[in-house]
């Protein structure tokens, strides 16, 4: 059986600069990929170009398949892109909003079936948005439109999701809470990729880390491997520790001397 | 105040509903005018009934359905207009869509074109212009694109400076006839190619509403869901275009009818493009019949031209869209 998701020698550019070379994993389903890196560093622009929306030197291989060689539709069945842009400049209550994940589904002349609604609604209901699934996007705040883009994105219902930082902005509980969301799908056999700024958020969550200096240079593996002091001090060039909160590992950066 | 998600049986009662409204008004104008004939008239044996003839059937029936197609034309070009650059503030008039094909119209009658010629380079001039707005804005991603109708502004008042530069070159036997272009008047105008451009761009773009509604919401966002985006964007400047161009040769240049019909229509009955696009076809022609009614009868027996009504009441609601768009975030 071939792997979900293959990237052989991608390269990432950004106004002339190269932010990763040669760029190599596979992700199989299941797996859950934590990318982490400086602002700047090549996440975006990785999940722009694993979403097939950005074309960079190299080979993408979804389901076995060159990513370029699906079908539109076909391809946004298997790989859902959720990505930092939430406003909308037409009114769009939250139901709409994760309603539209069901567009791949629907053939040209179908309608949003009374089981696509109930699809999307479960999904809010699972990241506590069921109560605001009448509202405009744009009465709410910046965390709660957040939530619902990654509504949206799980009622698409796709076999790898490409998550853009989808906890920022999120309240502690929402952030714990969409993480259990995201974990129960990875358990029900989907793959994800999802970028953020927390290297804690891989803590008894990610299975595999990519991290992107910004020059070139990646890692790439399971997590035990990557993730550790020395290099998450080199990723973020500060120097970073590793703790231990009642058995449970958490990374932290160093403070310097408070200013008195 | 639609918070029900579309179904097929609200698409087809609001569009019903629509095009009642729409034959109520096309009745009516078909009744009022500057002279005291009325349709009944027709079936009467009086020596009324052949004038009544000319005057409803020759002059008045024809004048409304100009009116009813240009209108939805123009209403359709400002929802595409709307769609294509994610702001409900863009509509042909205001982007110089419309400035562009009146120049392309009068600069084909100075070299005295023909009316395919006078259509084409029409079509031309409001591509062209469309195709300059967005090149200049597209890098703006500002929410509220203020470059975007800052660089719109700027290529309507390039439009007319060209417009005025062309009349005041023209030979006197041609002036009459293009002033008509710079003022939106709909009497005389031909009804069957923009009744025929109106339900054969209606009829193109509908299968593609639910991915439009897509579009509207983000290029990237349409992407994922596996719209196909350079697609769907081509078709917009086509169709915005083409409708334009078709509606300006018809009647002139016409403000505003691009930009209150879809927007009284998004408050009215929701985001929707599968009942946006088809309610504006028909209610872009019932706002644009109501103002010919009022510029025929206002202050009969003279008439206003169809674009100063339009104008008088399009700019307020516009300036008010601003100010609400300034509250709102």
């Amino acid at each position: 059986m071939s792997a979900l998701l293959q990237v052989h020698d991608l390269a990432l550019r950004q106004g002339g600069r190269l932010l990763c070379a040669d760029l190599r994993f596979t992700v199989q389903a299941g797996q859950r990929w934590l990318v982490l890196g400086e602002n700047g560093s090549g996440k975006s622009t990785l999940l722009a170009a694993l979403a097939g929306w950005l074309a960079c030197p190299g080979r993408v291989e979804l389901a076995g398949r060159a990513l370029g060689d699906w079908p539109a539709r076909e391809r946004a069945r298997q790989l859902a892109w959720l990505n930092q842009h939430d406003d909308c400049p037409f009114p769009l209550s939250v139901r709409e909003k994760a309603l539209t994940g069901r567009h791949p589904h629907l053939g040209r002349w179908d309608w949003e079936s009374a089981a696509d609604v109930a699809l999307a609604e479960a999904q809010l209901a699972r990241l506590d948005l069921l109560d605001l699934a009448g509202r405009d996007l744009a009465t709410l705040s910046g965390g709660e439109r957040r939530r619902a883009g990654l509504a949206a994105s799980l009622t698409q219902q796709a076999a790898l999701l490409l998550l853009d930082e989808p906890l920022s902005q999120l309240d502690l509980r929402h952030q714990q809470q969409a993480l259990d969301v995201l974990a129960e799908e990875a358990a029900a056999g989907r793959a994800l990729i999802m970028v953020s700024h927390d290297p804690n958020h891989a803590i008894g969550f990610a299975s595999h880390v990519l991290l992107l200096y910004g020059d070139g240079r990646w890692q790439a593996g399971p997590v035990d491997e990557v993730l550790n002091e020395a290099n998450l001090s080199a990723l973020y060039r500060h120097p970073v520790q590793r703790g231990l909160i009642t058995g449970q590992p958490c990374f932290l950066p160093q403070r310097g001397q408070p200013c008195a | 105040m639609s918070a029900a998600p579309l179904t097929r049986t609200r698409l087809i009662g609001l569009l019903a509903l629509l095009l009642v409204l729409a034959l109520a008004l096309l009745t009516a104008s078909l009744c009022l005018g500057s002279t005291a004939y009325r349709p009944w008239q027709l079936w009467q044996n009086t020596p009324d009934a052949l004038l009544a003839r000319d005057v409803v059937l020759q002059l008045r029936l024809p004048r409304s359905l100009a009116a009813l197609a240009v209108g939805g034309l123009l209403a359709v070009a400002g929802l595409a207009q709307q769609i294509l650059l994610r702001n409900p503030l863009a509509e042909p008039y205001v982007l110089g869509t419309s400035g562009g094909a009146s120049v392309g119209a009068l600069t084909a009658l100075l070299l005295s074109g023909g009316t395919a010629l006078v259509s084409l380079s029409a079509g031309l001039g409001a591509l062209l212009s469309t195709l300059l707005v967005f090149g200049l804005a597209r890098h703006d991603h500002s929410s509220q694109q203020a470059r975007l109708l800052l660089t719109g502004i700027a290529v309507t008042s390039f439009t007319g400076a060209l417009s005025s530069l062309l009349l005041a070159i023209a030979p006197e036997g041609l002036l009459r006839g293009m002033v008509f272009w710079m003022l939106g008047d709909l009497s005389g105008a031909d009804w069957h190619l923009p009744l025929f451009s109106l339900v054969l761009l209606a009829v193109l773009l509908w299968p593609f509403a639910r991915e439009l509604n897509l579009l509207s919401h983000g290029q990237q966002a349409a992407h994922a869901l596996g719209g196909r985006t350079r697609l769907l964007q081509w078709l917009l400047y086509f169709s915005s275009a083409a409708a334009t161009a078709v509606a300006v040769t018809t009647a002139g240049m016409i403000g505003f009818i691009g930009l209150i019909v879809p927007h009284a229509l998004r408050l009215l009955l929701g985001q929707d493009v599968r009942l946006l696009l088809p309610a504006a076809a028909l209610g872009g022609g019932c706002l644009l019949l109501a103002a010919d009614l009022v510029g025929r009868t206002l202050i009969a027996p003279q008439q206003l031209p169809v674009g100063v009504v339009t104008a008088l009441a399009g700019v307020p609601v516009f300036l008010w869209l601003l100010q609400q768009r300034g509250v709102r975030r």
